[in-house]
């Protein structure tokens, strides 16, 4: 144990006392959820302020204050300049978010649309990919949580990843996607304050000339403008941060949950507001070789220098922002998964006649599954988050288009929407394998956009719109 | 070809500055919709 490292009973502490208010205050907001769209969409009513902090917090993962300093330290400045791209994301599905809620005025999932638009077939392979992406994306949250105390206490990295889920499913469980947006608030405000003050004493302590010239002299391809498999990351993470978003049922279910007229504005804000985030987190990375840091694995690079440059206090600190972007994403996931499960596979293939209470005792259950599932896969911590993130690039990249032209092009077909996931997903994996994770996504796009444009030119349907509007 | 010392520091000081209009932005925006009745 280092110098700057909690104490086990510090961690505990503050697990403890975070794990209290979180769950209380989560029942308190869930007492009145009366029906399946109280609890899943928060009454679909919610205003600007709370979408866009929502929107923003759930973006703003661990991944952003953990992979961020990794691919900084990793891929220098085109690391951190490449993480802020996923913004284009959040910008890019602001005018979806609306068309979305013009279109599908019932609607509660991504999967929704995809059934009614495209079929069964589409469907069927739209939510493995969904499925896929999100367990990933819960294991690599689930991991990181247990790398965050084992990284900045002597906690284990199980007790870790156990507390985190704890909590999480429990304010999730009891309150819902009301409790899910109300505490994703108040941890946008503690996570960007408390970066804030990390990248001010860094730049304070070491010092923009320091961390130049050390650079300059012992790892210079960190400043390298033109680093091939950097700039190729640049534009991979481009495309994986649209397609993460236009596929996820995250950001359907909000733009299902915000009030008309919200979804274009708050998406909109949320996405010029996040895009400084990653460079302020990663950019911290490169005062790593200044402070003759050298983390046991990349992904530890954040927290180790930002513990270092902050001391004992500062781990406190640290240890509540890493908590907050884990819990404000973990929380929505877990709520957004249990909809798309509770609705795509429940209510449309098990149990059609399904009334709401049985739906919301259903999507109850789901997400304490959920939370036993994520445990039992992230407790074997497969692969580094990095790693484990972008192997689901090249699924996800390949709905981009499908989605797209989905929404606005009537002559796209299920069958061609599948064959382009289908035929995308593949050549993505074979990129990953071959030549490695910075190009799955652009490769997954690429060949599905492909496959879309074929279908769109020889297809001779034409979608009516309207047909989105009838419960399927 | 590397960033020079004074692009980082732009780049970086942008950045933080508009990192710390966000939470100002967002308190100010959910003080506006809870007067207005629209917070949920």
């Amino acid at each position: 144990m280092t110098d700057f490292m909690l104490a086990r009973d510090t961690a505990l502490w503050i697990l403890v006392a975070f794990g209290v208010v979180w769950v209380a205050w989560g029942w308190y907001l869930g007492r009145n959820n009366r029906t399946i769209e109280d609890y899943a969409l928060a009454g679909r009513n919610v205003g600007f302020a709370m979408a866009t902090a929502t929107a923003m917090a759930t973006w703003i993962t661990s991944n952003t204050t953990l992979v961020a300093p990794q691919l900084t330290y990793q891929f220098g400045v085109w690391g951190m300049l490449g993480y802020s791209m996923a913004a284009l994301g959040l910008i890019l599905f602001a005018p979806l978010a609306q068309r979305i809620r013009t279109l599908l005025p019932d609607g509660f999932t991504s999967g929704d649309f995809i059934y009614r638009r495209y079929g069964r077939f589409a469907w069927a392979l739209f939510i493995v990919i969904s499925l896929c992406y999100a367990f990933g994306w819960l294991v690599s949250l689930g991991m990181a949580g247990g790398l965050l105390l084992s990284s900045l206490s002597d906690l284990s990295y199980l007790t870790g990843m156990t507390a985190i889920l704890v909590i999480c499913v429990g304010y999730t469980l009891l309150g819902g996607l009301k409790a899910v947006i109300a505490t994703d608030f108040v941890q946008s405000i503690v996570i960007i304050t408390g970066v804030v003050i990390v990248a001010w004493v860094c730049i304070d302590t070491v010092g923009f000339e320091t961390m130049h010239t050390t650079l300059t002299e012992q790892q210079p391809a960190l400043l390298d403008l033109l680093f091939p498999a950097a700039i190729m990351f640049f534009f991979n993470n481009v495309f994986f941060g649209i397609g993460e978003i236009f596929h996820s049922n995250v950001w359907w279910s909000r733009a299902f949950a915000f009030a008309p007229g919200i979804g274009k504005r708050s998406y909109l804000a949320a996405g010029l507001l996040w895009l400084p985030i990653p460079i302020v987190t990663g950019f911290i990375a490169l005062a790593a070789t200044s402070l003759n840091l050298i983390p046991p694995s990349a992904d530890m690079v954040g927290p180790m220098v930002a513990a270092k440059l902050l001391g004992s206090i500062g781990a406190v600190f640290i240890f509540v922002i890493v908590f907050s972007a884990l819990a404000s994403s973990m929380d929505s996931l877990l709520a957004a998964t249990s909809d798309l499960l509770t609705q795509d596979i429940v209510k449309k293939l098990l149990r059609p006649d399904a009334t709401s209470d049985t739906l919301l005792k259903v999507n109850r259950y789901i997400v304490i599954g959920l939370g036993v599932g994520t445990w039992c896969i992230a407790a074997f911590k497969l692969a580094t988050l990095g790693a484990l993130l972008n192997f689901t690039g090249a699924f996800v990249a390949s709905t981009i288009w499908p989605i797209v032209y989905g929404l606005y092009q009537p002559k796209l077909t299920g069958k061609w929407a599948g064959i382009a996931m289908f035929a995308g997903t593949v050549s993505g994996l074979v990129g990953y394998f071959t030549i490695g994770f910075y190009v799955a996504a652009i490769i997954s796009c690429g060949v599905s956009l492909a496959c879309c444009r074929i279908g769109i030119w020889q297809s001779k349907d034409m979608f009516h719109w309207h047909k989105l509007e009838e419960k399927g | 070809m590397t960033i020079s010392e004074s692009a980082l520091t732009i780049l970086v000081y942008v950045c933080l500055f508009a990192s710390c209009i966000s939470p100002l932005l967002l308190l100010y925006w959910l003080i506006r919709d809870f007067k207005g009745k629209k917070l949920w």
